[in-house]
């Protein structure tokens, strides 16, 4: 297995934005993965936020909410 | 419900929110009926806290949603920026007060 490597543009200090996609789960994917297509895995329907914590987080869903992590020190 | 215009301002973004993100979601699953569900009860409650809000405070939008009484309130209810939203004394303010 390769290591990912990190983005150029990025900036030193966020953390590397790219998963490594052997460590993502894959949902509903169809067996018929083609190479070099971009796939978006289909997204649960779960619970939701509270509404005005989802106007703070961004989101609406705890699935897709995703913090830039602080940079520890 | 009395509450302030602060406050309820905050709780239709709140809303508006929420209804945008269920939009979203629809838009790739309009056959979702939980999603659509939760959709039609947020949109009659984000609608209902509008009537609610701008016959207390004034319109929300400058204009085809909501009749305006005398003097035109768009151009008198306190502008986004003046975040203490209070009426000023030169202001009209019409739907703030109790006669």
């Amino acid at each position: 297995m390769h290591p990912i490597p990190h983005h150029p543009n990025s900036p030193v200090n966020m953390p590397n934005p790219i998963p490594n996609p052997m460590a993502m789960p894959i949902y509903n994917l169809p067996p018929e993965i083609q190479l070099a297509r971009a796939y978006i895995p289909d997204q649960p329907y779960d619970r939701l936020f509270p509404l005005n914590e989802a106007l703070n987080k961004g989101t609406l869903f705890p699935n897709l909410y995703q913090p830039y992590m602080k940079k520890r020190k | 419900m009395n509450m302030n215009r602060k406050d309820f301002l905050r709780k239709i973004q709140e809303l508006e929110f929420a209804v945008i993100e269920l939009n979203l979601f629809l838009d790739t699953h309009p056959s979702h009926q939980q999603a659509l569900a939760d959709y039609n009860r947020l949109t009659q409650e984000l609608m209902n806290a509008k009537i609610m809000y701008e016959r207390q405070y004034g319109p929300l939008t400058n204009f085809g949603y909501a009749p305006s009484q005398y003097p035109w309130q768009w151009a008198l209810t306190p502008w986004p920026w003046e975040d203490d939203y209070e009426c000023k004394e030169d202001m009209a303010c019409g739907y703030m007060k109790k006669s």
